[in-house]
């Protein structure tokens, strides 16, 4: 049996690529193949995947079908006979996606067609209860729960000592995602300010992507203007090396995350690797994945959030809670739970199998 | 690590310019990220069969095995007789199938051998490092004629120096 586990777009540095390598490494390990298929294959991945054209269903493998975003790929579920699973990432809502009409449009089609695939699926698999709440409204039934694992075989191992040598000169909150609306990073900046206030050594670390909507970091840069605050704020740019990554979690106070709308947000599992804890506004799916590790602000308040941040940042006794809850919690998101969390799905579907009549090679 | 960037790092705990750190972090950030995009873009273009030939070869994958044939024999009307000779019918079709059958066997064995050496020949090249490689020795080849030519050139200039002091 193997299994064709297929995604739009199959690119570095993004979350569900990361991911289904990962799957990949865990599934060998369980003695299972799995062939990678994406319409879009970056060149980096181009021995690890094969354009969706290649895939044959025999209906008796299984079709690990990513869903995140509308996609040429859709059409080979209509034609597959092998056993369907649906890996719902949740959509990103069409308005966040407003600078991009055509992705916007992909999104949009993601979401109205969910209820329209229920029948083809034989089972989900969704990462929060959140996105699970999606997959219910639309008439979905047969689901389990798997979550994002942090790539701890190459990520934290070493870091980048020239970069560790100057972050650990500073004390900084850390900001990790694109630098687009969805992130919310204007409330992020106002927040700081006030945190800034208090503690004027403290920093702001924005990395992330800049390219993608220069207009809206045209903004920001305008926001910390007026704040007062661009010789304590620094906009670093996309950072993709994992050795890079580990030097500005491992060294930071706080990971922050305002977005107005996340699927998962793995930099927050990432940060508890790390045990750093995560600042957000306690929606989920964030909340759910953070737990008890976080510091709760609501963002349309900076005054009171920064007074929240302040007094834990204060607190050795309350932030050391925190770092420890963390590195505890962590432990969810690490490739053993993974390989248990699949172990349990293989089983799962071993039932369903036999009742298809599906037989293993 | 990069020397330059640490000697330049302000090691007094007591006076931290952190402006000055933060600048330092975006530029060697941006630096390592300008590298990592270099070293990408001289990659070789991706290397990978058009996309009609996975199209083809996953309609020879489908119908490679597929090549019997069952008796095909248009109803006949006629009451009493039409059943004898329909009987009659359908077992000299039999028979011709049976015949056909035997080569059909023949031919759905090669066709799976054929079948079976496409996909590692497609699979091979998905994967071959061939050009690649033959990319990173023409890289290294011009690299090293470029060096020649540079001693090459500096030989000239000095030579006439070594002429005038024999």
């Amino acid at each position: 049996m193997y299994i064709h586990m297929m995604t739009p777009s199959l690119t570095t540095g993004d979350a569900i690529g990361n991911y289904m390598i990962s799957l990949q490494r865990v599934f060998v390990q369980l003695g299972v193949s799995v062939h990678l298929y994406a319409d879009h294959i970056d060149p980096v991945y181009r021995h690890n995947a094969r354009p969706t054209a290649a895939y044959h269903p025999t209906g008796q493998d299984i079709l690990w079908f990513h869903y995140s975003i509308w996609g040429d790929n859709f059409a080979v579920l209509e034609g597959s006979k092998d056993f369907k699973v649906m890996d719902y990432h949740g959509v990103t809502p069409p308005h966040l996606m407003a600078h991009n009409p055509r992705l916007a449009a992909m999104c949009d089609k993601a979401i109205q067609s969910l209820p329209s695939y229920r029948g083809m699926f034989d089972w989900c698999i969704h990462h929060s209860d959140f996105a699970r709440r999606d997959l219910e409204r639309a008439g979905y039934t047969n689901f389990s729960k798997v979550h994002y694992p942090v790539d701890t075989a190459f990520f934290g191992r070493k870091e980048d000592e020239t970069l560790a040598a100057m972050t650990q000169q500073l004390e900084y909150i850390l900001f990790v995602s694109r630098i687009v609306p969805q992130k919310d990073v204007l409330s992020t900046l106002r927040v700081f300010a006030e945190v800034q206030k208090t503690r004027p050594q403290t920093c702001l670390l924005l990395v992330g992507g800049t390219d993608l909507l220069p207009t809206y970091v045209d903004q920001v840069r305008s926001e910390i203007q007026q704040l007062g605050i661009e010789n304590r704020v620094q906009m670093t740019g996309k950072v993709s090396d994992r050795t890079a990554l580990s030097a500005l979690f491992r060294h930071a106070k706080f990971l922050i995350c305002l977005s107005e709308w996340e699927s998962f947000f793995v930099p927050a599992v990432e940060s508890m690797f790390f045990g750093v804890p995560v600042i957000h506004t306690g929606e989920p799916p964030v909340s759910e994945n953070v737990g008890d590790t976080g510091v709760v602000i609501d963002k349309r308040d900076p005054v009171g959030a920064a007074r929240r941040i302040n007094a834990i940042w204060e607190d050795n006794e309350a932030y050391s809670k925190l770092q420890d809850n963390a590195l505890r919690r962590s432990a969810q998101f690490t490739d053993a739970a993974l390989k248990e969390a699949l172990q349990n799905l293989l089983r799962d579907w071993a039932a369903a199998f036999a009742a298809r009549g599906v037989g293993s090679r | 690590m990069n020397s330059d960037i640490i000697d330049a790092i302000e090691f007094d705990e007591k006076q931290v310019d952190i402006e000055s750190i933060m600048r330092q972090i975006r530029q060697y950030l941006a630096q390592k990220q300008e590298t990592q995009a270099a070293s990408r873009i001289e990659e070789p273009t991706f290397v990978m069969l058009d996309r009609e030939v996975y199209d083809e070869l996953y309609e020879a994958n489908q119908y490679f095995d597929k090549i019997r044939v069952a008796p095909y024999l248009t109803p006949v009307r006629i009451p009493l007789f039409g059943v004898l000779w329909q009987r009659l019918r359908l077992a000299l079709h039999a028979l011709v199938v049976f015949y056909i059958d035997r080569s059909v066997d023949t031919q759905m064995r090669f066709n799976t051998h054929v079948v079976r050496v496409l996909n590692g020949i497609v699979r091979g090249v998905d994967t071959d490092l061939t050009l690649n490689r033959v990319a990173e020795l023409e890289r290294r080849m011009e690299a090293l004629e470029k060096q020649i030519h540079a001693l090459g050139a500096r030989t000239d200039t000095t030579a006439p120096e070594a002429r005038e002091g024999s």
